[in-house]
């Protein structure tokens, strides 16, 4: 065995392009993927991806895609960088036939990739991104496959009105990303059609680490807001939270779905009651939980099954659309992408007829609790509840 | 008649007798070695293209890129080559040319959203790539000057240390500046069409020509020198910071050229590319290649880029083994980021095995054409090379004193030398004969007392206005521009003293000086490779050719043998009846100050004790005294 794999290094090394890559037969399901493996996106990128390839396992077991289309998975990685995701891509599409791609959820990787495919007719997701702006500006086959920011927006604004019977609300914003600077202003939108007021805002600069100002900001207001919904990810949340409640605000934490992490909820008693959103919910249903399982046994721990769970799912899709067009030909997967309706996957039933470049799918809202993420609720707006990308 | 019209009525006197023939008149051997090295150059990498095409090694996009760093590679190491400052500043103006480009070539309809708040005039701008490239070269230009101007003052590590600052800002303005970057959210869907082979290649030949012509021209040879031993370039008339400012200017510009070309092959523009990573694999480049000579810096660039491609390729394949094969009954671990690390070792072991880079510090001309440079050299006949003193200059100092702190190095000095005489300063050990040298060259600033050089008061002049005005020196440890040749340390004095003579001119009046020294056939050798003896040889003529009116020699005979030193007094003999220059002559050897010097001067403890005739001098009490109580061993030498 090491043997076999001294040799190819030796090939790799010796030869210049393309080594070791055999050729995919005529009837192969190419997928393209370039991420992030290493850089700040790969803690999402990469369980994303292990998704995809715990899928694709298990597929080709069976004889590949549906039974028929054995998949064959082509990746680089991308360093977080969306330079390098454009001239990888650019080699790829030359080097290879493929079916469909997987970008980086990095908003211009993302962007650049879907411009970049967009030619060959191929269908495109971008592992975990929610950013609507994403498939607006890249057009052609760009899917988003889990909930879009706009849509966890409104949801959020829709449970702090009736589930939390808020009346205020302050947002903390960060232009740092597409995803950071609008989901708040998605949740204000909705918040606000439901009644409720939003009585403040402060923006952050990602990796801040220091929230002083924006908790002196807070700590004016005459009265506390009920709900905060705040963006700091897992390197700035720790000291915002702690900087917050040692301040002694109590308004309810609403925080995005990067939230869902061990690190997070591991932080003790501050962050306990903190809510946040997620697709991935093993507790909703037995398929979910399975995949948890399974996902644990495969990789040692289940600390990042929630971007795991999406690329598993994102599958699922892909596998419908193939059967709904009836071939991999990728222009009729790409349009059959967009029609598909009511697909079961782990994250729940996915519809995108009549939603547009993202599924509609129940959300969960978590709150975390001695450590652990528990269960609120599951909400399923209805498609004409999903605002328009900003 | 002028000094200058002086001058190129000999250069008309020696043009006619000249042989040599018309093409070669025009160039000198440097810039014969730039001219071969990028004739060689372009093509290669042009056929290196080419052929990787054909046979499908690498894609279009990689070999554009490769094109891109050999242009960012050469940039860079014009700069850091020539001045010998590692810049890790320069891909500022990578990232620099690279948002000006785009600025202007990304179609409105994405500047709405992306640039949406700069000016008009940007934001309808719909340029070609090639209109742009201009623009961000010039952006870089003048940022470069600016930045220049700190830079040019600054040598060493606090050169290094202010240059990585550059890098620091440029990066926080590029993720701050969002109105004219759009910050960490990248431009994208930047028009890649329009990086064309013919946009990418002309590119290529406009920035090797232009590294080339800079690195052939004397300012290129005065700042190589400066990176060698700056103050013996100093004290030959060279002034450093405006050649490092012209060079370090230059270079931005033409890493900026290759950052706006970049943007248009990535098609996507971030902060992130623009930094650390970027600067490392600069760096490697670079220094892999032989960051002292453009074609170093090219082939570095060439093997960079194919490294990067085996590594790659190696990662992604070792990745597909990753889940599914075991060693050792581990599994096969994923092995992204091998390439980062690939580089790293790459560097360390290059680094330990030929610091100097692949390619050396030479160009590759020289390397393929060894010894055929040297005959270039000396063809052709040679005059005998002469300027005349005006017989009225003085060389005056009164009541010059220096003190370090409390400490009094010397005190009040008056001591005369005319021009056509040969006036010894002796003492023993620690007397402050080399500060006093060192005073009078401007390497020191006297603490008081007055300089006069030709009965101008010339106390606060620095080293380089003094060299321009007559003082020739030469030093007690030898300070020559060790990674030139011998013709080339010449070279760098005579351009000082006739900046209109042409290259070749400049050259044959080099190699007449050395045919003076009886060092012509050793033109062509490595200033480092030369004995000992030559090495002081090397110094005077280096310092003759700046035509000086005084020659201050420090111990010029110290570790020459006595043919050596007969020799030496020849020559010092000839040229002050010949020339007509005043030489103040710092020696140990008194037997030779006796038998050469006009007048005598004895310095001990920082003070003139006497002055007079050799004979008076052998006779004065204080004189033994001074030198029986530090050194009983030259007594005998007083007596003779």
């Amino acid at each position: 065995m090491i043997n076999k794999t001294i040799f190819a290094a030796v090939v790799a090394a010796s030869t210049l392009a393309g080594a070791g890559y055999a050729p995919a037969q005529a009837e192969d399901f190419v997928i393209g993927a370039v991420s992030a493996r290493t850089g700040f996106m790969a803690a999402y990128d990469a369980p994303f991806m292990q998704g995809v390839t715990m899928y694709i396992e298990q597929a080709n077991k069976n004889g590949g895609l549906n039974g028929k289309y054995p998949i064959t998975l082509v990746e680089r990685d991308d360093a977080s960088d969306p330079q390098k995701t454009a001239i990888a891509i650019a080699e790829l599409l030359k080097s290879q036939k493929m079916n469909m791609f997987v970008s980086s959820a990095i908003s211009p990787s993302a962007i650049a990739a879907g411009t970049m495919v967009k030619k060959e007719n191929l269908l495109i997701m971008h592992t975990i991104a929610s950013q609507p702006t994403i498939p607006a500006r890249a057009g052609g086959g760009s899917y988003l496959v889990m909930m879009s920011d706009a849509h966890m927006g409104a949801v959020y604004g829709k449970f702090a009105t009736t589930g939390l019977k808020a009346k205020t609300a302050y947002i903390v914003t960060s232009d740092f990303d597409p995803y950071t600077e609008y989901l708040p202003l998605y949740f204000k939108d909705s918040f606000e059609k439901n009644g409720g007021k939003v009585v403040g805002q402060s923006t952050f600069t990602y990796d801040q680490q220091e929230f002083t100002k924006v908790v002196a900001d807070i700590k004016k207001l005459p009265q506390q807001p009920d709900v905060i919904m705040a963006m700091p990810f897992d390197n700035d949340f720790p000291i915002f939270i702690n900087q917050l409640r040692a301040a002694g605000i109590t308004s309810t934490y609403l925080g995005p779905d990067v939230l869902d992490q061990p690190s997070v909820k591991g932080l003790g008693k501050v962050v306990d009651g903190v809510h946040y959103v997620t697709m991935a919910a093993p507790s909703t249903s037995e398929s979910a939980a399975n995949f948890v399982k399974a996902y644990e046994t495969k990789f040692g721990n289940a600390d990042s099954f929630y971007p795991a769970m999406v690329g598993y799912s994102a599958m699922r899709m892909v596998a419908a659309a193939a059967e709904k067009a009836g071939t991999i030909e990728p222009a009729a997967l790409r349009d059959a992408f967009g029609q598909l309706e009511n697909v079961d996957t782990e994250i729940g039933k996915a519809t995108f007829k009549g939603v547009g470049k993202a599924p509609n799918l129940p959300v969960h809202i978590m709150k975390i609790e001695n450590g652990e993420g528990k269960y609120i609720t599951s909400i399923k707006l209805d498609p004409s509840e999903i605002p328009k990308a900003k | 008649m002028s000094e200058q019209q002086e001058t190129l009525v000999q250069d008309q006197a020696v043009a006619g007798r000249d042989d040599i023939s018309a093409s070669r008149a025009f160039f000198d051997q440097r810039s014969r070695e730039c001219l071969i090295s990028g004739a060689i150059i372009l093509p290669l990498i042009c056929a290196i293209v080419a052929f990787s095409l054909l046979t499908n090694i690498a894609g279009r996009e990689l070999l554009m890129l490769g094109c891109i760093n050999i242009i960012a590679a050469v940039g860079l190491g014009l700069f850091s080559g020539t001045s010998g400052i590692l810049s890790l500043g320069h891909v500022s103006f990578f990232g620099i040319g690279a948002y000006v480009t785009v600025w202007f070539t990304l179609p409105p309809a994405l500047k709405s959203f992306l640039l949406a708040d700069m000016p008009a005039f940007v934001r309808e701008a719909e340029w070609s790539l090639p209109l742009a490239l201009p623009v961000a070269i010039l952006v870089c230009l003048v940022i470069g000057a600016i930045s220049g101007l700190v830079i040019m003052r600054l040598r060493d590590t606090s050169a290094v240390i202010a240059s990585f600052g550059l890098i620091i800002i440029a990066y926080l303005v590029f993720v701050g500046a969002k109105v004219l970057t759009n910050g960490k959210q990248s431009l994208y869907a930047i028009p890649t069409e329009y990086a064309t082979w013919p946009v990418i290649v002309s590119s290529l030949a406009v920035a090797l020509g232009a590294a080339f012509f800079l690195k052939s021209t004397k300012a290129a040879r005065h700042l190589e020198a400066t990176r060698d031993e700056e103050q013996a370039s100093r004290s030959i008339g060279i002034e450093p910071q405006i050649n490092i400012f012209l060079f370090w200017t230059a270079s931005a510009g033409l890493v900026g050229l290759a950052g706006g070309l970049y943007a248009h092959v990535v098609g996507v523009i971030s902060p992130n590319g623009f930094y650390l990573e970027k600067t490392f694999a600069l760096v490697v480049m670079i220094i892999l290649g032989g960051y002292r000579s453009i074609s170093g810096c090219a082939i570095g660039a060439i093997v960079i880029t194919f490294a990067e491609k085996v590594f790659r390729n190696t990662e992604e394949y070792l990745g597909s083994f990753a889940g599914t094969e075991t060693i050792f009954g581990f599994e096969f671990p994923l092995v992204f980021g091998l390439t980062a690390i690939s580089f790293s070792i790459l560097i360390l072991i290059v680094l330990y095995l030929r610091p100097e880079g692949l390619l050396g510090y030479r160009e590759l001309a020289v390397l393929l054409f060894k010894g055929g440079g040297s005959s270039a050299v000396q063809s052709g006949q040679l005059a005998t090379p002469g300027y005349k003193v005006d017989i009225r200059r003085s060389l005056e100092t009164s009541g010059l004193s220096k003190t370090f702190g409390g400490l009094s190095a010397l005190s009040d000095v008056s001591l005369r030398v005319d021009a056509g005489e040969i006036v010894g300063l002796i003492g023993p050990n620690g007397a402050g004969k080399t500060t006093f040298i060192n005073v009078l060259t401007g390497n020191l600033f006297a603490s008081s007392g007055t300089i006069l050089v030709g009965g101008q008061e010339a106390t606060s002049w620095s080293a380089v206005r003094l060299a321009r005005n007559g003082l020739g020196r030469t030093y007690q440890n030898i300070r020559l521009f060790t990674s030139l040749t011998v013709l080339e340390n010449v070279i760098c004095a005579v351009t000082v003293k006739s900046p209109a003579l042409s290259r070749a001119r400049a050259q044959k009046r080099a190699r007449e000086w050395l045919a003076l020294l009886n060092l012509e056939d050793k033109a062509a050798v490595l200033a480092s490779n030369l004995a000992y003896g030559d090495q002081r040889w090397l110094e005077i003529a280096r310092a003759l050719a700046l035509e000086p009116d005084f020659l201050l020699l420090d111990e010029p005979a110290a570790g020459m043998n006595s043919s050596e030193t007969e020799e030496l007094k020849t020559l010092l003999s000839r040229i002050v009846r010949d020339f007509g220059v005043g030489v103040l002559l710092v020696e140990h050897d008194l037997k030779m100050v006796m038998q050469l010097c006009n007048r005598i001067y004895v310095l001990n403890k920082g003070e003139l004790i006497a002055d007079g005739q050799p004979a008076e001098i052998s006779t004065n009490a204080d004189v033994i005294e001074a030198y029986v109580g530090e050194e009983g061993d030259e007594e005998h030498y007083l007596g003779e």
